[in-house]
């Protein structure tokens, strides 16, 4: 027995514990009967739905013929990306829509295949100045714009 | 008839006051725009504006992202033909014939073929809409909980049948959809559900944090990675107009192309881009020298470009009438209804009859304000296909951001569509496709509440599926949908489709 598609395993996985999850967490829910449906119903329904899935897509990964293509995460660009918008998350609020820009850019632009640091902060001095006009002037949303 | 005139004459007086036509022409215009540029799609543009429309006064906010979305069918096919590059997916199969004209130097004729068959195909398409509209909607008025419970099942299993790779992965995702689309407040029983005591969750997760993480962020991620560089070779257009000879040639791809769109437009699934590789075949199997495709036959441009604009305006049908997403981009839509306060469905006709009708009205003039502005700005569109993609990339990121910022001016929403976009990432990396997911969230509260009225109606009696026609239909439609999907014939010959 071996693991043609480790696509499917991963993905067989996954979907197992949201489904168990899902279904597990619903459990301090009532249930009610099908004729009054209560909050855990569905839920529980659906959750138990998607381990089986999850299980019988984990078994396919062993019955499948011949397996994808090989599994490859973008990691460097996943990660900084990601580190990106959680920086531009923490940094609104305490400092502002044009230091959250910066980190935003320069974080993703190292995820990217090039990095040029005049290019990415013209960049970011040629976006503040757009997104501080269109939206804080513009759309009135109400951001802070400055760490002060 | 007359009844059709009065609700177009609505509908144009509402599309042609000045602000629609100038929010249709900036969602036409942007449309195009993002067409020509490879990387970014109408989805993930319209999450990104999706929190402006709230500032916006409805039916100006739907007509300018209806805009983006036929907008960027007419800017993938210019990019397709001109530099062998599809802006679109939709736009892969007029690479194929569009491309080999530009190389014989019959660039221009290829381009306005594009342009006036897309046009054609959205008339006939605007015509489609208004007739069916109407129809659809008063058999949907009769609908019952237990029918739109059958309906939306019916729609999840099509749009399964329609994605790519594995149906039952494409399943799971569904179900990961509606089980997201949980999480909140219980409408029925007010309990919160799966909040882990976090406020921010207690609304449910947002529906634009969802979107433009899966498809915004993910999309960002999947393209980072590929290291492909774009050569554009700037081409000199000459030569525009078609001759007599082009035009007998391309009429009956046209023609073709509209039917087979409009058709398939109106199904769940792929919409634009299905139809597009469905009219290639078409057009190639019925004509009379079939050898002559991939080598510049004008009807290879001329079929897929008809049919994905026709595709990108009847698939407009299930969300204006029944409020059933057919693909993710009606999804979205229907999310910028919900934002505007408008519960979507048939009642959306008979409530709000200006809104629909301006809509529909609004699409007309949006595909005739592409085709006069389209050629003319050509120049303009390739050379912003010179901008590097490590320029644009940081600014759809921040404009992300900054858009799912104001929803709330809640980091939480933020951090949250960060996570959506890891697994948008390594959903797709895993061959699970997030558009699935994406109708399950939307559809999912919506289809527990309709269960729960149906059986709450019947006494808990589970068979009243069954026992109503329209559901039983459904419901054996959907049944008959998977089989097919699993007959092992037909989906070797779904992949042998996708695989091209």
């Amino acid at each position: 027995m071996r693991v043609r598609s480790l696509k499917d395993l991963y993905a067989g996985i996954i979907f197992f514990v949201f489904g168990a999850g899902f279904a597990w967490l619903a459990r301090e829910y009532p249930m009610g009967r099908l004729a009054r449906m209560g909050p855990a119903y569905f839920p529980t329904v659906l959750g138990v739905t998607l381990a089986v899935l999850g299980v019988l897509v984990a078994i396919r990964s062993i019955t499948i013929e011949e397996g994808a293509s090989p599994l490859r995460l973008y990691w460097k660009p996943l990660l900084l990306v990601m580190a990106g918008t959680c920086l531009f998350a923490a940094f609104m609020a305490p400092l502002g829509l044009v230091v959250s820009l910066g980190g935003l850019i320069f974080l993703s632009a190292l995820g990217g295949p090039e990095f040029r640091v005049r290019c990415t902060l013209g960049l970011w001095i040629a976006l503040a100045v757009l997104c501080v006009a269109l939206f804080v002037y513009g759309l009135k949303l109400p951001f802070k714009v400055w760490p002060l | 008839m007359m009844d059709l005139l009065n609700h177009l004459a609505l509908g144009f007086q509402v599309a042609l006051t000045p602000i629609n036509f100038l929010y249709c022409l900036a969602g036409s215009l942007m449309g195009t725009l993002i067409g020509v540029l490879p990387g970014i799609g109408p989805t993930a543009t319209i999450a990104m504006l999706l929190p402006i429309t709230f500032n916006l006064p409805a039916v100006s906010a739907l007509i300018m992202l209806a805009g983006i979305y036929y907008g960027a069918q007419y800017g993938g096919s210019t990019t397709a033909i001109l530099v062998n590059l599809p802006g679109e997916a939709s736009s892969v199969v007029t690479c194929l014939d569009g491309h080999a004209m530009q190389r014989q130097g019959r660039a221009g004729v290829a381009l306005a073929t594009a342009a006036l068959g897309s046009f054609f195909a959205g008339c006939v398409a605007t015509v489609i809409i208004a007739m069916l509209a109407p129809l659809l909607a008063g058999v949907a008025l009769k609908f019952g909980p237990t029918e739109y419970f059958s309906m939306m099942l019916l729609g999840l299993v099509a749009a399964v049948i329609l994605a790519h790779g594995s149906v039952l992965k494409a399943v799971a995702m569904v179900v990961l959809g509606l089980l997201l689309g949980l999480v909140g407040t219980d409408v029925t029983s007010g309990t919160t559900r799966f909040d882990f005591g976090i406020p921010a969750l207690s609304d449910g997760i947002d529906f634009v944090v969802v979107a433009m993480g899966l498809f915004g962020i993910a999309e960002i991620i999947n393209t980072l990675g590929q290291k492909e560089e774009r050569e554009v070779v700037a081409a000199k257009v000459t030569g525009l107009w078609p001759s007599k000879d082009d035009f007998r040639m391309m009429w009956k791809a046209v023609f073709r192309g509209t039917a087979l769109g409009s058709a398939l437009g109106i199904l769940p699934g792929g919409a634009a881009t299905l139809s597009s590789f469905a009219a290639y075949i078409l057009v190639q199997k019925l004509a009379k020298d079939p050898s002559r495709f991939g080598k510049g036959a004008i009807e290879g441009v001329a079929g897929p470009e008809s049919a994905n604009n026709a595709a990108a305006q009847t698939s407009f049908i299930p969300m204006l009438t029944l409020g059933i997403p057919p693909n993710s981009v009606m999804a979205l839509m229907i999310g910028a209804m919900m934002i505007q306060g408008i519960a979507p469905g048939p009642q959306v006709m008979t409530s709000r009859p200006e809104l629909f009708w301006g809509m529909i009205a609004s699409m007309w003039v949006g595909n005739l304000m592409l085709v006069v502005l389209n050629l003319p700005l050509i120049g303009l569109w390739v050379s912003l296909l010179k901008v590097p993609y490590r320029m644009l990339y940081p600014s759809i990121l921040a404009f992300c951001c900054i858009g799912v910022y104001s929803l709330n001016n809640n980091p939480v929403d933020v951090v949250m569509t960060a996570f959506f976009g890891l697994m948008g990432h390594v959903f797709t990396k895993l061959d699970c496709e997030p558009a699935p997911l994406l109708l399950g969230f939307i559809l999912g509260p919506m289809m527990e509440e309709y269960l729960r009225r149906a059986m709450l109606l019947s006494r808990g009696d589970a068979t009243v599926f069954l026992r109503h026609p329209i559901s039983l239909a459904m419901l054996i439609l959907s049944a008959l949908l998977l089989l097919l999907i699993i007959a092992p014939a037909i989906r070797s010959k779904r992949d042998e489709a996708f695989q091209e």
